[in-house]
């Protein structure tokens, strides 16, 4: 990592630390708020991963988060400790992306991303018609056993415990894409047949991808679940797998960042409108319809933008050219 | 003659319907470099692909040391040592030129370890103040001694160049040819060197192909292409 980088990197640190311990002050509500804020950062860098990173347009990955969640809620009926009941969550999740990978490795473009969403929503109508599952209803009460480092009964210690298993989860994220395979993801993303005679097995790459990333969704559902303590086939649907695409379009794809800053934003957006108005929808779509059309590159290209727009009026005066 | 590395036997090669290799036959030697000249549109970018098994069907034989490449994925020839560098040269350009150099390790194996970052850029003192930069930034002959190293970084037995001096200023050319004939003296790499520009590849090839309408219309050695008059003038436009 470059020294520029390096601060970067302890200033975002810092700032993380200084918000755990400042959400709490704020109230219960703001707790929840930020609870969702962490784990859709986390879905959304999952999602970034497949698009931005392997050019994976998949619209299917609901279902890795809504079986995170479902594996979680189940498991903690049987009182399962928080940190198995999540790791057999990345388990379970990865494994069915793994399958999906497999499924779809043949498929590329449009009819790669209609394959995923229609695996979606087979397992989204599964479990809408499975008992065990709760069907309709989902299950509810879904709470982690008052034993351990973290009671996570206590609202403050589920808090820093999301945020916790969120920030490890983001640096390993972080270090797949600076890898050699994150390199090898990249190349891929750019030009597939070059990535094959360098050596690079495109097909068994994009399956690996497809499956970090579905067991990180899988983490983030999981997560969830601790979080509302209710679990309903809607983490499943189709819906819930085009917002972090959404988050990841407004906060920058290709970068690391990006879709982190697009879930703080849109999320927090949803609440704050949420709070004001019944056509709150409404009014994020406009933001959103704005972010597309006005900063195709999202919230990372900001920065550069207002660099090129003051560099433009210095030396020329005239409109400044805006890389789509 | 050198053992042979490259063995192609009639092979026929489409892309789709379009049928444009017929019954090409050649071979490539142990530490050999070999030109492949010919016209535009003569088959000399069609073979390299038939032979990295990229986007061409074929029919036919393609054998490096006797083992079989035409039912292979093109990562799988790539790892038996067989690099291709395309004619549009492809440097990745959001990756810096290290990052660009080390996507090559890929095609190592465990028989032909990649060779360290400083052992390639020591063939290519150019790029060592470029490492950097991003592959979007650099110059054609920048991308041309990128695309040349990385495929270095695989430890090839056999190089594909597809037209490395094309659209290149004489200068670099000159840089590029010095680079093939550093190359030549690598261990025991191969080379198949599919041209337009005669003169640049026969000083550096110690065999030459002569390819027109997708069939070879002359094999042997540069001296004996010179004298052929006919040949230059049909064929290479000298």
């Amino acid at each position: 990592m470059r020294a520029g980088g390096r601060w970067w990197a302890v200033a975002l640190a810092v700032a993380v630390v200084a918000w755990a311990v400042a959400v709490p002050r704020l109230g219960l509500g703001q707790l929840a708020l930020w609870e969702d804020v962490a784990i859709q950062v986390l879905f959304a860098t999952s999602v970034n991963l497949l698009l931005g990173y392997a050019n994976i347009p998949s619209f299917g990955q609901a279902a890795f988060y809504g079986a995170g969640a479902y594996t979680v809620a189940l498991l903690a009926q049987s009182a399962w400790p928080p940190l198995a009941a999540l790791a057999a969550a990345v388990a379970v999740a990865a494994a069915l992306a793994f399958v999906t990978g497999l499924i779809t490795s043949r498929v590329t473009g449009l009819a790669f991303s209609m394959v995923t969403l229609a695996i979606g929503q087979v397992l989204y109508t599964f479990v809408l018609q499975s008992n065990a599952a709760g069907g309709e209803g989902g299950i509810s009460g879904v709470a982690p056993p008052a034993r351990g480092l973290f009671d996570l009964t206590q609202p403050v210690h589920l808090w820093w415990f999301i945020l916790l298993c969120v920030a490890v989860a983001m640096l390993a994220l972080w270090w797949v894409v600076s890898s050699p395979f994150g390199r090898a993801l990249t190349a891929i993303r750019e030009d597939p047949k070059r990535a094959a005679f360098l050596g690079i097995a495109v097909r068994r790459y994009r399956v690996m991808a497809f499956t970090i990333a579905g067991g990180a969704a899988g983490l983030a559902g999981g997560l969830y679940a601790y979080s509302t303590t209710i679990v309903a086939p809607a983490v499943l649907n189709w819906t819930q797998s085009a917002s972090p695409i959404m988050m990841a379009l407004v906060g920058g794809m290709h970068t690391f960042l990006g879709p982190a800053l697009g879930a703080v934003l849109i999320t927090w957006l949803l609440y704050v409108l949420g709070q004001a108005t019944r056509a709150y929808l409404l009014y994020v779509g406009v933001v959103l319809l704005a972010f597309v059309l006005l900063v195709p590159r999202g919230i990372v290209s900001i920065p550069d933008l207002l660099r090129r727009l003051a560099g433009g009026r210095r030396a020329t005066g005239a409109a400044p050219e805006v890389t789509p | 003659m050198p053992e042979p590395r490259l063995e192609i036997e009639g092979l026929d090669g489409r892309y789709g319907t379009a049928h444009v290799l017929f019954g090409v036959s050649l071979t490539v030697g142990v530490g050999e470099t070999v030109a492949l000249l010919g016209r535009n549109g003569a088959g000399k970018s069609t073979l390299l692909k038939a032979i990295a098994r990229v986007e061409v069907e074929t029919t036919g034989a393609v054998r490096l040391q006797g083992q079989d490449l035409t039912r292979l994925m093109p990562h799988r020839v790539a790892r038996l040592g067989v690099q291709l560098v395309p004619e549009d040269r492809r440097v990745l350009g959001s990756l810096t030129v290290q990052e660009n150099l080390e996507l090559g390790r890929h095609a190592a194996a465990p028989d032909r370890p990649a060779p360290s970052l400083d052992e390639v850029v020591s063939l290519f003192p150019t790029l060592a103040p470029l490492l950097g930069r991003r592959g979007r930034e650099l110059s054609g002959g920048e991308q041309q001694l990128v695309a040349i190293a990385r495929a270095m970084m695989g430890r090839p037995r056999l190089l594909l160049a597809d037209e490395p001096s094309e659209g290149l200023a004489p200068a670099i050319v000159r840089q590029v040819g010095e680079v093939l004939s550093a190359l030549r003296t690598q261990g025991d790499l191969s080379i198949l060197l599919a041209e337009q520009n005669a003169r640049f590849a026969l000083d550096l090839c110690d065999r030459v192909y002569v390819i027109d309408g997708g069939r070879i219309v002359f094999g042997g050695r540069p001296e004996e292409l010179r004298g052929e008059r006919e040949l230059e003038r049909r064929y290479l436009a000298l």
